[in-house]
């Protein structure tokens, strides 16, 4: 093999918006180093920014390659990973922008904690174009050790440690479990790692092998997305850590998650499509039902929103086991808008309690009077979350519910929108504890709300996070066509989902006014 | 450069769009240094700029062919919604009569509203309620017109609401809002059914499909029905006309665009479902028929009004019923010429009517008289208004309501007599007015009421001018009736009844022959008259009182079933929720162990067949 073949088969510029990222974690570490830490705060965020925008737009040019896959069939850069990579890279900038002033105010090293967050960025990005089971696992891992280190940032914070402590070793336990089956893969498949050569090699569907190998991978995807019954690290976590870690793990982490569960159980498990369906759609009906319920009785907004990111999962999950065009398209889309919403309500919920130091959902009472912004981007999220017309959120849910009822999933989706109606309720709770109450029921913490002062460093960065979501949340939805567009796409381009994708004629509503 | 203007002329509900959204900073509390007239300046200038756009673009589709222009809104899973936009001379024009009209009432506006607070709402209602109806009739799809219908109908609440401190204006901004919705919700049926019969919602195409349609009678029937109770509504047509009345609660700058264009939007869907109309004779008879009742109603209840406002209000009623008339017997360039010429009329005779009130303080006809020679202004362009508006030549009403008259003469006659007694009556009750406003004794309103200042008298002036020029522009145009085709006896007909409706108006009114208040030998006609037919109670015992035992019923419902099943429900979740709750103790150990069982017990679910195949024993 020569070098122009060996080079063509790496195919290593795939991975450039990667490299950025790489690039940036150096030239942060080495300017803190130098530069020193009091003076960090002044750029690092904005170098983390650039160096993760700049990621999106190399991705951009990713889209359309010729030969997506790249490492001797490690990596594939096909269209859905290229949009998955995207949102995970976008979500870690808005991470990266509310994190600023948070991680200042706490009086810790940010340089450091922005090298963390984009090292558990580059691991999630590589696990949605992991190809391989070798590949995978190191992707995963270094996700899940970042996140580790992220959980436990706030070191002189004893709910902090727990958190990670707690996270660290369940993690490392479903670790165990997801390496069990992928072990179980290789030995299945008589030493493939490479995920269609394993599908290849497997003939027999009556081996309980493969079922074991299914379960395990299973139970270490969903220990990644937080579905029930693998969730209960999640509100724990979410309360102990730092509010951007939790904001990156309900949305960036989580999206990884999914990448690596469309392409692994895809590409490895075509024989029993069936059992991974059916056990998607049992965990994605507990998700729904558990996560909006119990977040009904959470009185710590971060505990409630751990538990509607549960919830939250679970609808996503309905995309994803319809085994459609549309299902996955749907998918996308939904996880598109979510980043905005959940994202634009972390950031509120990040300076009410710079301004305030508290969390507690009873402590917002009579906000509108105090501070307006973060009353309406707070209520526009949450409303999005909620699936209220006209905003994004609406518009996610019903192309999901649309989708599966095409697709005959009628039991999930008539969950899926009872639970949604459930969910409604608190996210509503919420904005109603905001908006309605008259000044003399207004909180303490309201009472003393202090002006904000967007002058001081890293609050500017918070300002543009709000409005950005703010924005993108409320006309996402009427102006929806675009990022329709995009998931589809994306969905029509990939070559594993169109050979997956069963060719039944389906039904398509036509609603065409210009049918000429 | 005509050419590209004529091509993008689809921008021209967006310049008031960006007027409505500049004036935002100056609603209350965020710009205060320079009060709220800026937000007039640039809802003037927005307004300016989408006239001087459909004015440039107008000769390059003059004698054209329409073209159409479409624009993807969402395109999804086979969902395709498709917004389409023809440009023709018919939809340019009419924009050109909307933002001009809309110009002239902004100028009148600042003249009239100079000590109000609220200038920047005010005027951003107004590019709204222009945006919506220059949107209206560009918009091809009856699907898209009937969303902007109810923008419209918001646009009239916010209106009408814009005084909103004082009790009448509030009853009438929510009663307008509620007599539109119920035609606009038999539209919305209308409409839905009317795609899976047609497969289009394409005006142009529903005209192709028209033609060659079959459907069964109920349907055509319940079909029509359905669509004209919408243009009903906007209409101010009987039984729904009731909103017209109290809606002129609303400042006169507004009420100046409502009765001239506003309340022809439901004429111009009316005009552009023509076809469809077509299939059902029923809802052609319904149309004439409610139109002829209006009409007559209308032009009678104007008579007896008090109300400076209200009595053109009536008016206005009583001209979309001669629309309804027209429509329904497929006079639909006698429609169109009718609507234009209304309009100018309408819209001039309201700008005087406004000007008279602003400086008299009153709107009670009973109160005022001899302000002839106060406001020689405000009279001219009222006596021009009235001529306008009837048939006496050589003004635009004349030609219009001779071309409906001469096609009714063949096909009709007894519509004919219709509109004969309709045009004698609206000349009688607006010579009434003319006479109860300007002639006889001064009263203690009138002796100080000087002429305005320029910013309402300019306006006025100039839409004067546009309506003793519009005979000539049309002449120009081509539009005019050719005087040789013309049945000479129809507008002889026509001369006559309007000459002794001004006749008998003048002689009562302004001669006063016999002593005013003129008191009929019935009462009770001067009262039915005077109270509106009695409509209020009308509705108070068929629709209101059908809602209210709804309600009744629902609340009941509500009550005890629902709110039972509601409670269990949410009971059941909250305690549900309290209760799992605890199911996250906090313990490490536990958490580990769900998992490693949550694995198996997964397992042995999926892989039972194969297990239970392995173990024959279990």
């Amino acid at each position: 093999m020569d070098f122009t073949t060996l080079s063509a088969q790496l195919n290593a510029s795939t991975i450039i918006p990667e490299g950025i990222i790489v690039l940036t974690i150096l030239v942060i570490l080495v300017g803190d180093l130098i530069l020193g830490r009091s003076s960090s705060v002044q750029w690092s965020p904005y170098v983390a920014i650039a160096g993760l925008l700049s990621s999106v737009a190399s991705l951009f040019f990713q889209w359309d390659v010729a030969d997506p896959i790249a490492f001797l069939g490690g990596f594939n850069s096909d269209a859905l990973s290229v949009l998955f990579r995207g949102i995970i890279a976008l979500s870690s900038a808005v991470t990266v922008l509310m994190s600023a002033r948070y991680v200042e105010q706490a009086g810790t090293a940010l340089a450091e904690f922005l090298a963390i967050m984009l090292t558990a960025t580059v691991g999630a990005m590589f696990l949605s174009g992991a190809n391989e089971l070798v590949m995978i696992f190191v992707a995963l891992e270094t996700l899940s050790i970042s996140s580790y280190l992220l959980t436990g940032y706030m070191k002189r914070d004893p709910r902090s440690n727990e958190a990670a402590l707690k996270y660290l070793l369940i993690g490392a336990a479903s670790s165990a479990i997801f390496l069990y089956g992928s072990s179980l893969l290789y030995g299945l498949s008589s030493g493939e790692t490479r995920l269609g050569a394993i599908a290849a090699s497997i003939s027999s569907v009556e081996d309980l092998g493969l079922i074991i190998a299914l379960v395990f991978v299973i139970a270490g995807i969903a220990f990644k997305i937080a579905a029930v019954p693998f969730h209960q690290w999640t509100p724990d976590v979410y309360e102990g850590s730092p509010t951007p870690v939790v904001a990156f793990l309900s949305v960036g982490s989580k999206a990884a998650g999914f990448a690596l569960a469309i392409r692994l159980l895809v590409t490895a498990f075509p024989l029993v499509a069936d059992q991974w369906q059916f056990v998607l759609s049992a965990l994605a009906i507990l998700s729904m039902v558990l996560g909006n319920v119990v977040a009904l009785a959470q009185t710590s907004m971060k505990r409630m929103l751990a538990y509607s990111s549960i919830g939250q999962a679970g609808f996503v999950m309905i995309g994803l086991v319809l085994g459609t065009e549309a299902g996955y398209a749907s998918m996308l889309f939904y996880l598109l808008v979510y980043l905005f919403m959940n994202l634009g309500g972390f950031t509120c919920i990040i300076l009410f309690s710079l301004n305030t130091g508290t969390d507690e959902i009873s402590e917002y009472s009579g906000l509108y009077q105090k501070d307006p912004l973060i009353t309406l981007a707070l209520s526009i999220c949450l409303l999005s979350l909620g699936g209220i017309p006209p905003l994004a959120g609406f518009f996610g849910k019903i192309y999901l519910f649309w989708a599966g009822w095409q697709a005959g999933a009628y039991g999930l989706v008539i969950i899926g929108l009872l639970t949604s109606v459930v969910s409604i309720y608190y996210y509503i709770r919420v904005v109603k504890m905001m908006v309605v109450k008259e000044p003399h029921e207004m909180s303490d913490a309201v009472k003393n709300y202090p002006q904000t002062r967007w002058n001081l460093p890293g609050m500017r960065p918070i300002q543009v996070a709000i409005v950005f979501t703010l924005v993108t949340t409320s006309l996402a939805g009427i102006l929806s066509n675009p990022l329709f567009t995009l998931a589809n796409n994306s969905v029509s381009r990939t070559e594993m989902l169109r050979a997956a994708i069963a060719p039944t004629p389906t039904e398509t509503v036509s609603l065409d006014t210009t049918a000429q | 450069m005509i050419q590209f203007l004529a091509e993008t002329a689809w921008l021209v509900p967006l310049y008031p769009v960006v007027g409505m959204v500049l004036s935002l900073p100056w609603s209350p509390g965020i710009i205060r240094r320079t009060g709220p007239r800026p937000a007039g300046y640039v809802n003037l200038l927005t307004t300016a700029l989408g006239l001087l756009h459909g004015v440039l673009a107008f000769p390059a589709v003059w004698h054209q062919e329409p073209t159409y222009l479409y624009f993807p809104w969402l395109e999804v899973a086979g969902l395709n919604l498709t917004i389409p936009i023809e440009l023709s001379a018919l939809t340019i024009g009419a924009t050109i009569v909307i933002t001009g009209l809309n110009l002239l009432a902004q100028v009148y506006a600042i003249g009239y509203l100079e000590m109000d607070w609220g200038w920047a709402r005010f005027f951003a209602f107004l590019a709204l309620f222009e945006a919506g109806m220059c949107a209206l009739v560009l918009c091809n799809s009856l699907f898209f017109s009937y969303i902007l219908l109810e923008i419209l109908t918001l646009g009239t609440y916010l209106l009408v609401g814009f005084w909103l401190n004082q009790s009448l204006v509030v009853t009438g901004a929510r009663d307008a809002f509620l007599t539109k919705r119920v035609g606009d919700l038999f539209l919305l049926m209308g409409v839905l059914s009317l795609y899976p019969l047609a497969g289009t919602w394409d005006f142009s195409q529903l005209g192709e499909w028209a033609k060659t349609a079959e459907l069964a009678p109920a349907t055509a029937t319940l079909l029509g029905l359905a669509l004209i109770a919408g243009p009903m509504g906007k209409c101010a047509q009987f039984p729904l006309h009731l909103w017209l009345d109290e809606a002129m609660e609303g400042p006169a700058p507004s009420t100046i665009l409502r009765n001239s264009v506003v309340v022809a939007t439901g004429a111009w869907i009316l005009i552009r479902l023509e076809p469809v109309l077509a299939l059902s004779p029923v809802a052609l008879t319904t149309m004439i028929a409610i139109g002829s009742i209006t009409a007559i109603g209308g032009s009678l209840i104007s008579i007896a009004q008090i109300d400076i406002k209200r009595s053109l209000s009536y008016t206005v009623s009583a001209y979309m019923g001669l629309i309804f008339i027209a429509v329904g017997t497929h006079h639909i360039a006698a429609a169109l010429l009718l609507v234009l010429s209304h309009a100018l009329a309408q819209a001039l005779l309201t700008m005087s009517a406004g000007s008279i009130m602003l400086n008299t303080i009153t709107q009670d006809l009973t109160q005022m008289g001899g302000l002839w020679s106060r406001r020689p202004i405000s009279g001219l362009s009222f006596l021009v208004g009235v001529v306008g508006l009837i048939g006496l030549p050589p003004l635009g009403g004349f030609w219009a309501l001779l071309k409906l008259a001469d096609g009714l003469w063949e096909s009709r006659p007894w519509l004919l007599v219709v509109l004969l007694i309709v045009n004698g009556l609206t000349a009688f009750s607006m010579m009434r007015e003319f006479g109860l406003i300007f002639a006889g004794q001064t009263t203690p309103m009138t002796v100080r009421s000087p002429e305005n200042i320029w910013l309402i008298t300019l306006p006025m002036t100039v839409l004067m001018g546009l309506t003793l020029h519009l005979p000539l522009v049309l002449q120009v145009a081509g539009l005019l009736p050719s005087w040789a085709s013309l049945d000479k006896n129809v507008a002889l007909l026509l001369l006559s009844s309007s000459s002794m409706g001004c006749l008998a108006g003048a002689l009562v009114y302004v001669v006063q022959i016999v002593s005013t208040p003129v008191r009929l030998p019935v009462p009770a006609i001067q009262n039915l008259f005077a109270n509106d037919v009695y409509t209020p109670q009308l509705y108070r015992s068929t629709i209101v009182f059908g809602v209210a035992s709804l309600s009744r019923l629902a609340n009941w419902v509500d009550r005890f079933v629902i709110d039972g099943v509601v409670n269990l429900v949410g009971f059941v979740s909250l305690v549900s929720g309290e209760a799992l709750r605890y199911s996250t103790s906090g313990q490490g150990q536990f958490y580990l162990f769900t998992i490693t069982f949550a694995s198996i017990a997964i397992a042995l679910i999926t892989g039972w067949t194969l297990i239970s195949q392995s173990f024959p024993i279990l």
